[in-house]
């Protein structure tokens, strides 16, 4: 995958898949558009994990995924963390303001 | 012809599958992930939104409606003034419990559809005999 930043006037905040090829290592080569702003986030983030933009998007695109061979509906599993073991026990101090 | 409906959820069902703290998060987890014919409440829905307004922001809370949106052979039963008449029983009949709407239309559909399973978190929704899967 490459990845390079987006030509000025591209559309701001999006990213645009504009070709794909497939290969012979079972990887898709796809080139995305980015704007300069999330380019430069993306690679400094990258830096700082050692690892390419390339990697990162790759990091990015899996955590966006379900897990493979699960229905969409399971990337919400677990999307929260609240701290609370008895979370699901006390809805009603949320929501209503009692405690049951 | 449609399936019939196996299992009733409940919010606490829902919040228990989204939230990884929650101490039953593997069970819905594994459930949730090859679901039966499932019914739950339009009370249900508004609940759930409403707890990730409070807990969270707008964007969880939609992002919980898309979840919603996404699980499939989930039917909804909507909460008009017929439903509020044979809910408004279920909450005379247990007057001695802090039973909230949601909860009681729950046993109400419970009771309607005969089902014979409920995922839930909250005894309350026990209180007419139907087995909580926890």
């Amino acid at each position: 995958m490459s990845v390079a930043p987006g030509p000025r006037g591209a559309a701001n905040g999006a990213a645009r898949m504009l070709s794909f090829t497939p290969d012979g290592d079972n990887m898709i080569r796809t080139q995305v558009s980015l704007d300069e702003h999330e380019y430069a986030v993306a690679k400094t983030e990258a830096r700082s994990l050692g690892i390419s933009v390339a990697e990162f998007v790759r990091r990015a695109v899996r955590e966006a995924l379900p897990p493979r061979g699960e229905g969409p509906w399971m990337k919400f599993a677990g999307f929260v963390e609240t701290g609370n073991p008895r979370s699901s026990q006390s809805i009603d101090e949320i929501v209503y303001g009692q405690k049951d | 012809m449609a399936k019939k409906i196996e299992c009733y959820v409940d919010t606490s069902a829902f919040i228990a599958f989204l939230d990884r703290s929650d101490s039953f998060h593997a069970l819905f987890r594994r459930l949730f992930s090859a679901p039966p014919p499932l019914s739950t409440s339009s009370l249900v829905v508004a609940e759930g939104h409403g707890w990730f307004l409070r807990r969270y922001d707008r964007n969880r809370a939609i992002q919980f409606l898309t979840f919603i949106d996404a699980l499939p052979g989930l039917t909804i039963r909507g909460f008009d003034a017929s439903e509020l008449a044979k809910t408004g029983r279920i909450v005379k009949k247990f007057a001695d419990q802090n039973l909230t709407l949601a909860d009681a239309h729950g046993i109400a559909v419970m009771r309607e559809l005969r089902i014979g399973c409920c995922w839930s978190t909250d005894r309350h929704l026990g209180l007419d005999g139907v087995p909580l899967v926890i």
